[in-house]
């Protein structure tokens, strides 16, 4: 009995040792092993090309991401976990424009803020304030106003109406989140970290960035992939034969949005670029772009949950494409 | 995926992303201007990686000797007097010495569950072998013929296309955009860009009236031609995700294979770009000399 008992005591290290770096090692040797037809493969015109557009997503959103998870990890470790409850408005109604206008502060695109809002969501936020900060953030933060000032330099109406669509997306999506969000939806997440005592804080620090770091790269690998495969597929030539029909510009132009999966600090470059779309449809896709894509979509399955993407991402697209013409429709006053 | 191989992956992700930013490689993928943040990240990773490891290493040899003395002093205890009730100690004993050793990394047990689960990190590996063992090269000319669109610019060149559906593209108003002198004389260095769109919309023509260094690579005859190649440079304004072609177009067999880098001293011909060719204008080369990529590939 004694014996038998004694057994399990060490059993779960012995279990816990087995894999992970074994498998690691292997897939490692497997690789190097492979390489040649690997780069056979990748050699191709196709895959050559779609392997660029992955490993240059992946390298691009790399210190955004790094970002990203520095902050979540301050987070984890340093901020008071009454902090938030505190400095946020009860009152959800305010409390998600507040936190819709703090992504204001952020620089940085959208991969880094998803952690951001797992985080803040973990000490205690409401899930709604959270998201519109989430969605927030990536649109309407210093570096990406500064970026769509640089493109549209020939409408500078375009970074108003950029942050003002940016901003109220994030607003409304967050408030009718509010009604309709169910708890249930989101992954269960474990219970909130206690406090640490101080000389745990460093340490609680690195293991947040090291565990945020690979999940969320890990999903962002998804995306990447997902995106450069579309990159490759979808001919942009037959965009340009839309112009006549204002209704499929719009769509045509989110849908773009969704499946190219630009970074927003690069978005309004490659907005401005599309000839034949009227300004309006323009605004559209920088209204998408940095609130639901591709990569966003597998970026949120993986942080909050399947079901929780599935209804979050279609609102956020919906949302996104009516601010984004009712925004462009005041500030233009037309379809032109 | 354990904390040890985590922390594993990140130090190689981090030292392949110093890799290709020492080495200039990045520049197939992003702008040159990424040069400070890559570097930053790249530091941040590996010594996460580093730390981490180290730390998730000395726990677990910390834990290990206090499970072994939790033993011993089972045994020992077992050896004083054997029973059943003291099977149970031994048990609780264990938990306590486990217990006590999660307390100082609290964040490390609860991270544990959230995290070690998780089957994401994993994919972790596609970027870092890709990028270890098939880096790839900048792209190319299958790239500008997959996503070439017409070159004229947004909005300027918009109202033309929406409103002249019934007619054709040598109707259409030429547009124009000022563009400031160039100095006279002898040939001038030019990037693709900037010759691409002064052969549109210069009304002076000026690519049309000397020669002029541009470089690109050769790429496969664009739609609207029936024959000869075209000059290509790519265009990013941040990864090479968002990349966009500006190519010129010349008569005659490619001299050279696609996706040769080229050097040409070529002078426009004058009002050659419309609707029908998608705005690529053709050019007259003299003299056209292979190079290797330039260090940045891409225009911006």
């Amino acid at each position: 009995m004694t014996e038998l008992k004694a057994d399990p005591a060490t059993a779960p290290k012995k279990k816990y040792r087995i894999g992970s770096l074994e498998i690691f090692g292997l897939v490692l040797v497997a690789a190097l092993l492979l390489r040649e037809p690997l780069a056979e493969l990748l050699g191709q015109a196709a895959m050559q090309t779609w392997s660029t557009t992955f490993i240059a997503i992946c390298v691009q959103a790399t210190p955004f991401l790094v970002l990203g998870v520095l902050v979540s990890g301050a987070i984890a470790a340093y901020v008071p976990a009454t902090f938030f409850t505190r400095v946020l408005p009860a009152n959800s109604t305010l409390a998600i424009p507040v936190a819709g206008a703090c992504g204001l502060a952020l620089p940085g695109c959208e991969c880094g803020s998803v952690p951001i809002a797992d985080r803040v969501i973990e000490r205690g936020v409401k899930p709604s304030a959270a998201l519109a900060f989430m969605l927030s953030a990536p649109a309407i933060n210093p570096i990406v106003l500064v970026a769509t000032a640089v493109a549209f330099a020939s409408e500078p109406r375009m970074v108003w109406a950029r942050l003002v669509a940016g901003l109220l997306t994030a607003v409304i999506v967050g408030l009718i989140w509010d009604r309709i969000g169910r708890p249930e939806w989101m992954k269960p997440r474990p219970p909130a970290r206690p406090e640490v005592a101080d000389q745990a804080k460093i340490k609680t620090f690195l293991d947040t960035v090291r565990g945020d770091f690979t999940q969320v790269a890990g999903f962002l690998v998804i995306g990447a992939a997902a995106a450069a495969t579309l990159n490759v597929l979808v001919n942009r030539a037959w965009m340009e034969h839309i112009g006549s029909s204002i209704f499929l510009t719009v769509l045509l132009m989110a849908l773009l949005a969704f499946v190219l999966a630009l970074c927003s600090e690069a978005d309004a470059f490659v907005a401005y670029s599309f000839a034949a779309i009227p300004v309006i449809g323009k605004l559209v896709f920088l209204t998408v772009g940095p609130a639901v894509d591709v990569k966003l979509v597998a970026l949120q399955a993986g942080t909050f949950g399947r079901k929780f993407a599935l209804r979050f991402a279609p609102l956020t697209f919906v949302v996104a494409i009516v601010v984004g013409v009712g925004v462009g429709l005041v500030f233009w006053g037309g379809w032109q | 995926m354990n904390r040890e191989t985590q922390s594993i992956v990140t130090i190689m992700l981090g030292g392949l992303i110093a890799a290709i930013t020492a080495s200039g490689r990045f520049t197939s993928y992003v702008k040159p201007g990424f040069e400070p943040i890559l570097w930053a990240a790249s530091v941040i990773l590996v010594l996460v990686g580093v730390i981490t490891l180290v730390m998730t290493i000395r726990e677990e040899v910390r834990e290990a000797k206090a499970v072994e003395l939790a033993r011993v002093a089972a045994a020992e205890r077992g050896a004083a007097d054997h029973g059943a009730d003291h099977g149970h100690d031994v048990d609780g004993h264990d938990w306590k010495a486990h217990d006590s050793q999660g307390h100082d990394s609290q964040a490390h047990d609860l991270h544990g569950h959230d995290h070690s689960r998780s089957k994401a990190a994993w994919l972790l590996m596609v970027p870092v072998l890709v990028l270890l063992l098939v880096p790839p090269n900048a792209l190319g000319a299958d790239s500008v013929v997959r996503s070439a669109t017409s070159q004229d610019i947004a909005g300027e060149a918009a109202t033309v296309v929406t409103s002249g559906s019934g007619t054709t593209g040598s109707g259409d108003v030429r547009r124009t955009m000022p563009f400031p002198p160039l100095t006279a004389g002898g040939t001038q260095d030019m990037t693709m860009k900037e010759f691409v769109m002064r052969t549109l919309y210069d009304a002076q023509d000026s690519t049309s009236k000397g020669s002029f260094v541009i470089q690109g690579f050769i790429v496969p005859v664009s739609k609207g031609y029936d024959s000869g190649y075209g000059i290509a440079r790519l265009v990013i304004s941040c990864c090479a995700a968002d990349a966009n072609p500006m190519q010129v177009h010349i008569e005659g067999d490619a001299p050279l294979p696609v996706n040769t880098w080229v050097t040409a001293t070529v002078t426009a011909v004058a009002q050659t770009g419309n609707r029908e060719n998608q705005y690529v204008p053709t050019v007259t080369v003299t003299s056209m000399d292979t190079i290797s990529q330039p260090k940045d590939p891409y225009e911006h």
